[in-house]
């Protein structure tokens, strides 16, 4: 399927280790399939409403090599949203972060108006925590983007994240959930079907 | 299934027009026409059974509401009349239903008779493994698949895991059957007796492996999908268990007397089973070596067959083989443990000579990457050092630093590499007064001293060396080591050495190509550089070593070298279009479609883009279990092993013999002075070219 014009592409960086794929992953995995099969272009493809349509979140994993970060130029022109990600347990891995969001910077000239967020992984390790909540919440203040802690293991905060980055796009108006109309429905329907006994 | 049956049954009552138009049958005419009519019923017990089955799989049903099918005047009816499935063969070919019910005989009574002979047997024989999860109708070796390396992925969704209750097992047959058996040949099998009811648990999927494999009277049949498949499952499950339990079925089937066709056919499946075995430990050998369960399984197997040979004396000549395997490996074992003793270097001369990738620090923040081999002296070195840095040998010296900061110099004549095959610590060239060869790298002075070499060599040659290297890495990786890279939480443990040797080199490259640009100090011959650069990553692309293209191409990507904006203005126009094509290929979008796509389209021999690779069998072994309630998910195996099979694939051509014997070109591909410290990359880029 070639790539549509309403794809609203979502890029993840970080630093090797810190659980890029696995935050795309608990996003995307059991989405549409039980088979998880990695190879298939539209593996991290998702239908999400926007602007009382639909429309497709790619998201754009760059796990190049993996002890190096492989900062792309090229998804970053093409990319409509940013997700920066550092783990906790790691301060080199915030550090090595810094460049991205100057390359970032540099190619897109402003940060105004696009989402970016800055996550930091691995919160359910508490033991080897090496960056605090506060820090990660600085540095996003400093560089005017969205903070937000989340645990690939655990499943913490994983949907919350994409659906906080849908929502600070300005330009569509976009949800996870698909036809909010709709569901609206189903849950009146449930309710009453609830109530129902059969005689 | 048994629906099969169905349609040329009530057929052929039709037309015979006996019974009521109710369409009720009595059970004592059902008997006497099942034996008349089919060929396999050989008495009415056998009858009985049959209707039976179909009654409680309610197909049949009983007008009394009985639960037992009688040989009597009971009355029954059939649910449905007619099978509307589509593919049902027994459809057109009426005369073919006693085949069904040959079918159902075997697997289902089969099933029944087990069930009951088990439920006796289970009590007298001590298991190895004691668990909770037996499956009905197997042995209680069979142990819960507990590896401790999938625990964390399976126990993902918790809620999802059902307690397996005795009963539920070979009857139940889940509904999703995840290998499913379709040749007739194999169902019809007298031996194989449970071929109707198709789940994906590892006893039958050794089963069909085994019906597939033919004996062949040569050795090292030739491999079939299945094996290599199977190859991955074995070296990380315990389905060495499985192959235990299978001969020991083997043998058991004996005891049960029916008939001296079973016999032959145990006998048959014994010389297939060691087969098996003894071909996929020649072909896994090295891997194998250090599993204590291999070991514990071999020895196992090795009991079961010698209790065998008493009743199969034939088994003598396969036993014979199997001998030789265990003396072989058991010989490998004792010289590690006398290794350990003695600290003797009784390595294999292959192992000595097995590439490496040494770095050797030569200021602060930059070292030199040397692809060399392991039994490397500290003046080869050192000569190597000089070569490239244009230093004077006499002048450096060679240390280990370790981690509390201890300087300790080597001795010409010592080995870089030590028993443990890593080296004693950092690696450091210095001066004899032990100072720094190089300031660090921020001062200009130094560097605008620094001769551009790689200015001055043939462009591909360079490529075409740069392949040469990745070739002869990518060659001696086995497929087994991308499974074991992935799946073992500590890569590195010497199973995957040649995997991560390619993989280092990767980021090295690219690495290299940063390196380069940045400590060009010389916009003109920066420029220069950048077209160098693009036009080795298009040879690259050509020559089809997508590893080496990939890594140059990321590497005039990152930051530091991207933001050299003058620099890459007064790049010409054909060049930065090249660049932009070839950017293309490295897109992401789209799971890598563009990459893949075109890799797809090259012929072999082809270098793929590692790191890809890996993480195509990462997110297959972390996005789908492994075991779905005791049943091995297969489907991930197939996956796991078509993505390691690309690189026999890729590897299956010999690239052409390249004569490269020019001293300057290898060196400069053999060596690469690499900065690993990102700040110094940062400050001489924007020293390079500041902020504006």
């Amino acid at each position: 399927m070639p790539e549509q014009s309403n794809d609203y592409r979502v890029v993840v960086f970080g630093a090797g280790g810190v659980g890029k794929s696995s935050l795309v992953l608990r996003f995307v995995k059991g989405t549409f399939r039980d088979t998880y099969i990695p190879t298939v272009e539209d593996t991290y493809r998702q239908v999400i409403s926007c602007d009382k349509s639909v429309c497709t979140l790619q998201i754009t994993d760059t796990t190049g090599s993996h002890q190096f970060p492989a900062m792309q130029r090229l998804s970053i022109s093409k990319g409509h949203a940013f997700i920066l990600v550092y783990s906790i347990t790691s301060r080199q891995s915030l550090e090595e972060l810094k460049p991205i969001y100057q390359q970032v910077l540099a190619i897109k000239g402003t940060v105004e108006s696009i989402p970016i967020m800055l996550v930091g992984n691995k919160s359910d390790e508490m033991a080897q925590r090496e960056v605090e909540t506060k820090e990660g919440e600085a540095q996003a203040t400093s560089w005017k983007c969205a903070f937000m802690e989340t645990s690939a293991k655990t499943n913490s905060n994983v949907k919350e994240l994409f659906q906080e980055l849908l929502s600070l796009e300005k330009k569509r108006d976009m949800s996870l959930s698909i036809d909010g109309k709709r569901s609206g429905k189903n849950k009146r329907a449930d309710k009453l079907k609830g109530k129902c006994s059969i005689m | 299934m048994c629906v099969m049956m169905l349609c040329g049954y009530a057929r052929v009552l039709k037309n015979v027009g006996v019974f009521f138009t109710r369409r009720s049958y009595v059970g004592v005419e059902l008997v006497q026409w099942l034996c008349e009519q089919c060929v396999y019923v050989r008495c009415r017990t056998t009858a009985v059974r049959v209707w039976q089955v179909l009654l409680e799989l309610g197909v049949l049903l009983s007008v009394d509401q009985r639960v037992v099918f009688s040989d009597s005047n009971s009355y029954y009816q059939f649910s449905f009349e007619e099978c509307d499935s589509a593919s049902c063969e027994f459809r057109s070919n009426e005369g073919e239903w006693p085949e069904a019910v040959k079918l159902l005989m075997t697997s289902e009574l089969a099933t029944l008779a087990e069930a009951e002979e088990d439920i006796d047997d289970d009590n007298d024989e001590d298991s190895d493994d004691s668990s909770g999860h037996d499956e009905d109708g197997s042995t209680s070796e069979i142990s819960t698949f507990d590896v401790p390396h999938f625990r964390y992925i399976d126990d993902d969704d918790a809620e999802e895991n059902v307690e397996n209750e005795r009963e539920t097992g070979w009857r139940n047959g889940t509904d999703r059957s995840w290998y499913s058996c379709s040749s007739e040949e194999d169902c019809c099998d007298p031996s194989s007796y449970r071929y109707v009811v198709v789940s994906g648990t590892p006893l039958k999927i050794l089963e069909h492996l085994l019906s597939d494999l033919r004996l062949d009277d040569q050795r090292g049949a030739p491999e079939n999908r299945e094996s290599g498949e199977f190859g991955e499952a074995h070296t990380r499950t315990r389905v060495f268990c499985w192959l235990c339990a299978q001969t020991r079925i083997c043998s058991r089937a004996s005891i049960h007397t029916v008939g001296q066709e079973e016999g032959k056919d145990a006998l048959f499946r014994k010389r297939k089973v060691l087969q098996l075995v003894s071909h996929w430990s020649r072909l896994y050998k090295d891997f194998l070596k250090e599993e204590e369960h291999v070991r514990s399984f071999m020895k196992t197997l090795y009991r079961c067959v010698l209790e065998d040979l008493y009743e199969f004396p034939t088994l003598e000549k396969d036993l014979k083989e199997f001998q030789k395997l265990l003396r072989r490996r058991h010989k490998q074992m004792y010289q590690q443990l006398s290794l350990k003793e003695n600290c003797l270097q009784l390595r294999s001369p292959q192992n000595e000579m097995r590439e490496v990738i040494c770095c050797l620090y030569v200021s602060a923040d930059s070292y030199l990457s040397v692809h060399t081999h392991l039994s490397l002296e500290a003046h080869e070195l050192l000569r190597i050092v000089g070569l490239k840095m244009d230093r004077a040998e006499d002048d450096m010296v060679l240390a280990v630093v370790s981690n509390t900061g201890e300087r300790r110099v080597l001795q010409p004549s010592d080995c870089v590499y030590s028993e443990s095959l890593t080296p004693q610590g950092k690696l450091v060239a210095c001066r004899r007064d032990l100072t720094e060869i190089l300031p660090p790298l921020t001062d200009s002075a130094e560097l605008s001293r620094r001769p551009v070499r790689l200015l001055g060599i043939n462009t591909w040659d360079v490529a075409a060396a740069l392949t040469h290297l990745d070739w002869s890495l990518f060659k001696s990786i086995h497929e087994q080591e991308l499974v074991y890279y992935t799946l073992s939480r500590a890569p590195g443990t010497g199973h995957t050495a040649a995997l991560s040797v390619l993989l280092q080199r990767c980021n090295e490259v690219q690495q290299w190509v940063m390196s380069e640009v940045l400590m060009c100090v010389s916009l003109n011959k920066r420029v220069q550089l950048l077209k160098k650069f693009i036009k080795i990553a298009a040879h690259c692309k050509a020559q089809r070593n997508l590893n080496s293209a990939f890594a140059i191409i990321m590497g005039l990507n990152t930051a530091a070298v991207s933001r050299l904006n003058q620099t890459w203005e007064k790049c010409p126009g054909k060049f930065k279009k090249l660049f932009s094509e070839l950017e293309l290929i490295t897109d992401p979008s789209l799971n890598h479609k563009a990459y893949r796509e075109a890799f797809k389209r090259m012929k072999p021999p082809k270098i793929p883009f590692m790191p890809l690779l890996l993480k195509d069998i990462t997110f297959i072994h972390e996005g789908n279990k492994t075991f779905h309630d005791n049943l091995v998910n297969f489907e991930k195996l197939h996956m796991i092993a078509d993505t390691v099979r690309m690189i026999r694939h890729c590897q299956s051509d010999q690239p052409g013999e390249s004569s490269l014997n020019c001293a300057e070109v290898r060196a400069s591909v053999h060596y690469l002075h690499i900065i690993d410290n990102q700040q110094t990359l940062f400050e001489l880029s924007h020293k390079l070219e500041p902020r504006a």
